[in-house]
């Protein structure tokens, strides 16, 4: 097992709008300039995004770090990834660049990468595709040059461009779920390919970030192949930094039993094959 | 009954009020035999384990801290989903998770001993006899300035009981009484139709401080599934849209008790401490603002010497509880 990188604490800031932009119909990316906190941030790694100073809605809004920006080998900055669906996120889209905006980050661990993986595999349904682009700059930047991206969206409206989804270098493969984009699937059947083809075996590493459902399917894909694969999960949050313990998980334990981890401070990223879902035997 | 600065409820035993005829600002109070440096705390399940904020702010320099219920077993908490965002507030049913008083005082409390301000614990029992018991134990160790007693988390079993019968409040706050001499915050439901019954027993029942309010019952639904949103069906309502129910109750308890009054409702700045301070509160505490706006204590903190100074006061006794009726009221 790698050791995690050692993790500095979060910063409460505002950091300056550099871009907002639509990237699908429904989707958009939004590149904010902290230098500050950009420097402690990694991979896999979320910020916490307030969305209105008059608090409506009342609670910040977590997102995954989309891609960290550097300068000159300098941390400067980060993107984060977002669908508009709600007050919130409508919020984020109105807001323009030069504007400022509230978060709090880096919260939440960061990927372990064996150092012995020469290959990975990354796998993102809908809006889960977030974290994507940060983690694969990072595995490249770590030398693992074989970098497949299994991305699956809903249907047209919420689906990225590959270059938005992936830096250079990946092998990107898409499907969406009612065909309008690309061929007709679901993501773990991209998964299935690889795993037939041979370009998926255990020892390889495997970033996962999606809905529930589709952690459920990979695990149990995986699972015979005995190969292990991180979840960056996402629940609702009150603070995401660990006081209002609002964000529970089921997680096995060594021990075989089942105890609540927090998303926010005990993951978001957690080993696929230990969490626990509804319908899953207790 | 008067309600003025004098009155009841006035910070009782503070200083003097700050020095005669002019000097620096003496936000400072004292709750039994506690002195407190200044009426900014923190409210109970919004502070973590004490530590999460110290990124954000020294937390030296809050006037206490409320630390997340403590009960006798650990407790893994209620089934997800636990909350859901309402407006202007947020529902919760976490369900007092917590990791037993035992493994908290070995694992969490050194932690706390360095948060640098006075440390408040919050304990509840799952009966009469387990908070005079509970009261008992912690009260054994050092570095605990005084006890908060949850005697009204909508979110377990028989949670609302210790504050709705005015008898049972009465016999919580004798026995634990009995049980420690650090000063007892008693902490009230806003779910009852009159609090003031309830204050007056706990007040007969030896605590030296009442603090209100805790969260309102409430319900979310997801119609199109007909179920609650919650994982257990009912939750309490925190945040902005409570302040103006927790400013009545804080005034009502204020009038009807002579103990010093810590309101807690939905303050997120100093204008709404202030509104409270007004209403009989001679402390405060930040709750779900925690979540928010990580350095809201303190922002409410420093906005407290301008606002004093607009109203001509010096000190908490120039202000507590002096709301006005208005004329012909």
């Amino acid at each position: 097992m790698a050791a995690a990188p050692a993790l500095e604490p979060p910063v409460c800031m505002e950091g300056q709008i550099l871009e907002n932009r639509v990237i699908a119909p429904v989707t958009r990316v939004m590149k904010v300039h902290a230098p500050e906190a950009a420097a402690r941030m990694h991979a896999g790694q979320f910020v916490n995004l307030l969305t209105s100073a008059e608090r409506v809605p009342l609670l910040r809004r977590p997102m995954s770090i989309h891609r960290l920006v550097r300068h000159h080998e300098v941390a400067s900055g980060f993107y984060v990834l977002y669908d508009v669906v709600g007050p919130g996120t409508r919020n984020l889209a109105r807001m323009k660049p030069g504007e400022k905006v509230d978060f709090v980050g880096p919260l939440g661990n960061a990927i372990t990468v064996p150092p012995a993986a020469r290959r990975a595999v990354l796998v993102a349904g809908g809006v889960g595709v977030g974290p994507i682009k940060a983690v694969a700059e990072d595995l490249l930047a770590r030398g693992v040059r074989d970098v497949t991206v299994c991305y699956g969206a809903r249907d047209y409206d919420h689906s990225i461009p590959v270059k938005e989804a992936a830096p250079d270098g990946c092998r990107v493969l898409v499907c969406t779920d009612d065909g309008s984009v690309a061929r007709k699937g679901r993501v773990t059947d991209l998964v299935e390919d690889l795993l037939r083809g041979g370009r998926l075996a255990p020892g390889d590493y495997v970033f996962a970030c999606g809905p529930h459902a589709m952690f459920r399917a990979l695990r149990d894909q995986l699972r015979p192949f005995g190969i292990a694969a991180e979840a960056a999960t996402e629940e609702f949050m009150g603070c995401g930094f660990g006081v209002c313990f609002g964000c529970p998980l089921r997680q096995r334990q060594p021990d075989g039993s089942v105890a609540y981890r927090l998303c926010c401070v005990d993951g978001c990223i957690f080993p696929l094959d230990t969490l626990v879902f509804d319908g899953d035997p207790a | 009954m008067s309600g003025g600065p004098t009155g009841p409820g006035a910070p009782a035993g503070a200083p003097g009020a700050g020095p005669a005829g002019g000097g620096a600002l003496d936000l400072s109070l004292t709750v039994g035999a506690l002195r407190l440096p200044n009426p900014v705390g923190t409210a109970s399940g919004t502070f973590g384990k004490g530590l999460e904020f110290q990124p954000f702010y020294d937390t030296a320099r809050l006037g206490f801290v409320v630390v997340k219920t403590i009960t006798t077993e650990p407790r893994a908490g209620n089934p997800p989903p636990r909350l859901v965002e309402t407006p202007g507030g947020l529902l919760n049913s976490i369900g007092l998770a917590n990791p037993g008083v035992e493994a908290y005082l070995a694992e969490v409390l050194p932690r706390l001993r360095t948060l640098g301000a006075p440390l408040v614990l919050n304990i509840a029992g799952h009966s009469v006899a387990d908070f005079e018991a509970l009261a008992r134990r912690v009260a054994r160790e050092a570095g605990i300035d005084a006890l908060e007693l949850n005697m009204s988390c909508p979110n377990v079993a028989r949670g609302l009981d210790y504050s709705t019968d005015p008898a049972t409040a009465r016999e919580v706050l004798r026995r634990v009484r009995g049980a420690t001499d650090l000063p007892l915050i008693a902490k009230l439901s806003p779910n009852v139709t009159d609090i003031r019954p309830i204050a007056e027993a706990v007040a007969e029942g030896g605590a030296d401080a009442v603090s209100a309010i805790n969260t309102l019952v409430g319900l979310a639904i997801d119609w199109r599934r007909r179920r609650p949103v919650l994982g257990r069906g009912v939750g309490g309502l925190s945040g902005p849209c409570i302040k103006p129910v927790a400013l009545r109750l804080v005034r009502q308890v204020h009038r009807a008790v002579g103990l010093p009054v810590i309101g807690i409702g939905g303050i997120e700045t100093a204008d709404d401490a202030m509104e409270f301070f007004l209403a009989g509160a001679s402390a405060i505490q930040v709750g779900t603002a925690n979540y928010y706006r990580p350095r809201a204590c303190l922002e409410v903190l420093e906005g407290l010497p301008e606002r004093f100074a607009a109203l001509g006061a010096r000190s908490l006794a120039d202000v507590v509880g002096t709301l006005e009726d208005p004329p012909g009221a």
